[in-house]
């Protein structure tokens, strides 16, 4: 019998089966399979067991539950970034799964395009075509890794999304996607697969107890009660039931009772181990924190120095810690290189810290003494700097008496430094020493500005006021995104390429030059005075986070270690009294030194530049706003590319389900037309094309069950899908003759099946094809191999208990 | 009904090439004279008497039960009636001898030799009623007979009439003085079906009926034996495709391994549900087999053999083996085809 001829010979031969399909069975055959198989709901009540539900379900509660990490992280746009890496992931996962049916390929295709999307969206440029991962990606990613795990240190939350911060969410995303993938999906699981979706939303009630966003997690959780609803053994969703309850309460109602954490406003500077890396991200938080309010005796505001890092490694610079002594602050030493020569009044300043944590004690320079700080710091003789590895600044009251210096402008152009031997002799060597790769621009740009001048001191100014002017710009975030961001050699070569960035590397680009001139130097980090702030008391000044600041000091022989200012006015802060080489003495110096020195801050940047009393601190200043700008403008570049590549995943994933659908549609429809395996393969598409509607066809039903089972529910028989079903019953359950099927008939079944969706049904039945994810996928076994049937099916017959005492008979269709 | 209307047909190990075949469209409107003539006698019961007759076809033997008063014994009449064949009726009781239903030789005092006396065996349609209740050794000269197909007395083999067939009953409820029939024995019967009480309009019919007499009385038979003796090599020939043939496998197999069940069904359990789904197919006109054959036989051929577990428990104290046949059923892959790949 040949492909056409099935259809005409079914009709003329096989009245019986025809009639028994289109008329006689339909009461009959029904009831009895109705009686033979579970009972059935209506097409819509099955719906809920569309099969892309676990996936689509995971990636709702994905979403949400990196939406809970909102209150860790400001803003929104790390939000995108790093749902678009869950939502590669999944889609990666979720298509290997239904290309090939190998169980531990999809979440290894999986983590590698989140290795391969994570290393264009942070590393593009260390990778072989913006892609493949290099060596230097991993160096890169592990530097990466570091300033996210500092980040993680050293911020308070809400932290500023820095690059890092966002690299190790996307990390997470990615991985707790895949793990839950794996779990729900592949091994169906939903349960389990919810677990580390919950640990994502347990995060913010650990690292900030009573901060988690209750309707984010209540929305998390009704995605994994999705989850779980799908299709499962029931334990598996009892299960899952007590853990999704647990986790909601728990982080709804448990986020309260746990007591506060400590972390909760740590400030990076003061804190970390190299306090300078964590300064920039400090000052991106875009929110400033109070950090320390004080009175001096004198009622002029000071700068409060908390580490001082006198070691310079080529690469970073580093507390001299080696050198630093147990012992009481109530009498520090003298402070290095200041001779009875210079003025100096004994003033009292009178600290206290707020909410934020650090390790280093804010003092100002030179300190002598420290009364009310308690036991257990450390101090260092050379930078008078206080720390101490137990303690917490947080919260604490102190005074301290400190000097304030008035040396005159001859006393500063008089002052000598040491050279190699003095300084060896005076314990400066660290503070003059430079690696043996210092870039040569470094050295002959030091040459070019600062050659000239005459004395230490006005080498200084010279490259002081070299930096503050009109070839540089403050700006927070160019240096992270153009990777220069730190203090290294390179770093320094690069910002004076550049010429943008913001204290960290004006400050120590200013160190290093000075170094190259023979002056020793080393980079504070502390705060800027900060702003008066009537009250919270009589003469009280307030420094926030935003006023955490860096700095270089240089050593002037007789009268010591000398602050300088080479940072554009930055944000709302004035740097600085002119030209001041002194913290209590602007006026001193700028009013000896002549025009080159005393108009330096008005001129060269006069907006930005204000003294701190003149601040309403309720005004953001241009230069802020200008900040903010360029932090957006930066900030939205890289979120484009990052926009552009996610949507391009997006697109795709939108539309590959549908092309493998239709590839596999024509796929069967070829084999149909030819054995062998035709009508199990136009069956499986029927199947395919049922469940991409959203309903149900097992491949335990039988062809005939079917059509009757539809005919039921639809309220009429159609005659296409009953011309498939004599076709394929006849070329399935025949003697060997035909040997496949007509095309047209197979579409003409499969276009009545489609015809009677809505159209809303059918554009989802085709853009997202159930029947891909299902045991009916590229991997199915043509055949329906015997024994293999298991496939879940409900199995509680329920109706007809005894199929053979139904009552009812359709009268048969043919006469005798 | 005369008992001389047995025949000695071809046994059913002959070739099938010898008989006489119909075309099954014919099969198929002579079953269908047949369910209709019978359906005038028993009202509403069509699906046990489409089975009965379906078992008739597959040369089968039928387990009925169900309790007293329902119609067994007028289906099985009605049945033997219709298609023109002999019927008997054992009442079996504990004291009910092998002899008494094989027959004896007695001595024939004119012919000087043992002449053989057939018993109520020797008919085409013999009804058991109360099989349960006679004992083992009488259970099994009957069971032994169904399966040969032929009885030995003194060492002559008698064959039996053909078609032959076993409607035996069995009381489910009464259980005093019973030996319930051991799973080996219930194995030999093709199908087990319970007749059901009638619906009420069929009930009201049968009243009205039976108010002038036996409708029994009024049954003509609509085929006569060597017709039925052709219907039945038809169903021999209906085809059965490897696909059919796994399918029915896949389901005795998944019976074997069924945690709910003590015992699943034997290769004689796999071999009767092909030959039954055969009956089938040439009672809807079909020369061949399709697995929904399977799917509406397996309860009624298959639950009967099988074993549940402990605890296993039906609906409506239904037995719980049924259930799980239509559990194994409903799970069990329809094959469409049987893999060729290389």
């Amino acid at each position: 019998m040949s492909v056409r001829e099935a259809p005409a010979r079914a009709r003329a031969t096989q009245s019986g089966v025809l009639g028994g399909v289109t008329s006689g069975r339909a009461g009959r055959g029904g009831a009895r399979r109705a009686g033979a198989r579970p009972a059935r709901g209506s097409w819509r009540a099955r719906r809920g067991a569309w099969r892309w539900s676990p996936a689509l379900w995971l990636l709702a509660a994905q979403l949400c539950a990196l939406g809970g990490l909102h209150v860790l992280l400001r803003e929104s746009a790390w939000w995108f970034v790093v749902a678009g890496y869950a939502l590669l992931v999944l889609v990666v996962a979720t298509l290997t799964r239904l290309l090939v049916p190998v169980p531990l390929l999809a979440p290894v295709l999986a983590a590698a395009a989140g290795l391969g999307g994570l290393t264009v969206g942070f590393a593009a440029d260390t990778a072989v075509g913006g892609l493949v991962p290099t060596g230097e990606t991993w160096d890169r990613m592990r530097e990466i890794v570091d300033s996210g795990l500092r980040s993680i240190a050293t911020q308070t939350s809400p932290a500023a999304p820095e690059f890092g911060l966002v690299f190790l969410v996307a990390i997470g995303a990615c991985a707790t996607t895949i793990l839950a993938e794996s779990l729900a999906v592949g091994m169906r699981l939903p349960a389990l697969g919810a677990l580390p979706v919950l640990a994502l939303l347990v995060i913010p009630v650990v690292i900030q107890p009573g901060s988690s966003d209750g309707l984010l997690a209540l929305l998390t959780a009704a995605a994994l009660l999705g989850l779980i609803r799908v299709p499962h053994p029931p334990t598996s969703r009892a299960l899952a039931l007590g853990l999704a309850m647990l986790t909601l309460v728990g982080a709804v109602v448990g986020g309260a009772l746990i007591p506060q954490s400590d972390e909760a406003g740590r400030i990076g500077t003061a804190s970390s181990a190299n306090p300078i890396i964590a300064l920039g991200a400090d000052l991106r938080r875009g929110d400033p924190l109070p950090a320390v309010a004080y009175t001096t005796t004198s009622g002029e505001p000071v700068y409060l120095r908390l580490a001082s890092l006198d070691t310079f490694t080529g690469s970073s610079w580093t507390p001299a810690l080696a050198g630093y002594q147990d012992g009481p602050l109530s009498r520090l030493s003298a402070p290095v290189g200041l001779s009875g020569a210079v003025d100096t009044t004994a003033q009292r300043i009178r600290v206290h810290v707020g909410q934020i944590s650090g390790r280093w004690l804010p003092v100002p320079y030179p300190t002598t003494a420290i009364a009310g700080a308690g036991d257990g710091w450390r101090w260092g003789p050379g930078d008078l700097s206080i720390v101490s590895r137990d303690n917490d600044i947080r919260d604490r009251e102190y005074t301290a008496d400190y000097l304030e210096l008035a040396p005159t402008a001859e006393q500063l152009r008089a002052a000598t430094v040491p050279s190699g031997d003095e300084a060896e002799a005076a314990g400066l060597s660290a503070q003059l020493a430079l690696p043996d790769d210092v870039p040569a621009v470094i050295a002959e740009t030091a040459q070019r500005v600062a050659g000239g001048e005459s004395t230490p001191y006005e080498q200084a100014l010279a490259l002081q006021n070299w930096l503050r002017g009109p070839d540089f710009t403050y700006s927070i975030d160019a240096p992270v995104e153009q990777g220069y961001d730190g203090t290294g050699l390179e770093v320094i070569a690069r910002f004076l390429e550049v010429r943008s960035g913001y204290c960290v590397h004006f400050a120590s680009t200013m160190a290093v030059m000075a170094r190259e001139l023979g002056i020793p130097s080393r980079v504070v980090v502390g705060f800027q005075p900060g702003t008066p702030r009537p009250d919270l008391g009589e003469g009280a000044f307030l420094a926030t986070t935003d006023d955490l600041h860096a700095w270089p000091e240089l050593y002037l022989e007789g009268v010591g270690w000398t602050r300088f200012e080479p940072t554009p006015g930055r944000g709302e802060l004035p740097p600085d009294p002119p030209l001041s080489t002194d913290v209590t003495a602007p006026q001193v110096p700028a009013d000896d030194l002549g025009p080159d020195a005393a108009q330096p801050p008005a001129p060269v940047d006069p907006a930005p530049v204000r003294d701190p009393s003149d601040v309403d601190p309720g005004t953001p200043s241009a230069a802020d706003a200008a900040a903010d700008d360029g932090l957006d403008a930066a900030r939205s570049g890289t979120l484009r590319t990052l926009a552009l590549v996610l949507g391009t995943v997006l697109v795709l994933a939108a539309v590959t389900p549908f092309a493998a659908r239709r590839v596999l549609r024509a796929r069967r429809l070829r084999r149909a037309a030819r054995g062998p395996g035709a009508a199990a393969a136009a069956w499986t598409e029927l199947r395919a094309t049922v469940v991409d509607a959203g309903e149900d066809a097992p491949d335990t039903e039988t062809p005939r069950a079917f059509a009757d089972r539809l005919a039921e529910e639809r309220g009429e028989r159609d005659p296409r899908v009953d011309a498939l079903v004599v076709a394929v019953e006849s070329l399935a359950y025949r003697p060997p003759g035909s040997l496949g099927l007509d095309p047209a008939l197979v579409r003409a079944a499969l276009a009545a099946l489609e015809a009677r969706l809505p159209p809303l049904a059918r554009v989802r039945a085709a853009v997202l094809p159930a029947s891909l994810l299902g045991s009916i996928g590229f991997g199915a076994p043509e055949f329906g191999a015997p024994g293999s049937g298991a496939t879940g099916v409900g199995a509680s017959p329920t109706t007809n208990a005894e199929p053979w005492s139904v009552a009812t008979h359709a009268p048969a269709t043919e006469g005798p | 009904m005369s008992d001389a209307a047995f025949g000695a047909g071809s046994a059913p190990s002959a070739p099938p090439a010898a008989e006489p075949r119909l075309a099954l469209e014919d099969v198929r409107r002579d079953a269908h004279a047949v369910i209709e003539a019978i359906e005038t006698v028993i009202d509403g019961k069509r699906a046990q008497i489409e089975l009965a007759l379906t078992v008739l076809l597959a040369e089968g033997h039928l387990l009925l039960e169900d309790v007293p008063g329902v119609g067994k014994t007028m289906l099985a009449r009605a049945l033997a009636r219709a298609t023109g064949g002999s019927v008997h009726r054992i009442q079996f009781t504990p004291d009910l001898l092998p002899a008494d239903i094989t027959g004896v030789s007695v001595f024939n005092q004119g012919l000087r030799d043992f002449e053989f006396k057939p018993g109520p065996i020797f008919a085409n349609l013999v009804i058991g009623d109360e099989i349960n209740r006679a004992s083992p050794k009488t259970q099994s000269a009957l069971l032994e007979s169904m399966e040969e197909r032929q009885v030995t007395v003194d060492g002559h083999s008698h064959p039996l009439p053909d078609p032959f067939v076993v409607i035996a009953t069995q009381n489910p409820i009464e259980m005093q003085g019973t030996f319930a029939l051991p799973e080996a024995q219930r194995d030999r019967f093709m199908a087990r079906i319970s007749m059901g009480y009638p619906d009420a309009a069929a009930e009201i019919a049968m009243l009205r009926q039976r108010a002038t007499g036996s409708p029994l009385d009024a049954l003509d038979a609509v085929v006569d034996l060597p017709r039925l003796r052709a219907m039945i090599a038809s169903v021999r020939q209906v085809y059965v495709s490897p696909a059919i043939e796994s399918y029915a496998v896949a389901i005795a197999a998944a019976s074997r391994v069924d945690p709910e069940l003590r015992l699943g069904a034997s290769p004689r359990a796999t071999l009767q549900l092909v030959r039954a789904a055969k009956a089938r197919a040439a009672l809807d006109g079909r020369d061949f087999v399709v697995p929904d054959d399977l799917d509406d036989l397996a309860v009624a051929v298959i639950a009967h053999r099988l074993l549940a577990a402990r605890g296993a428990t039906g609906a409506d104290g239904e037995d719980p083996s049924a259930e799980i046949v239509r559990r194994i059923v409903a799970r069990t892959a329809v094959p469409l085809g049987v893999a060729e790949r290389a």
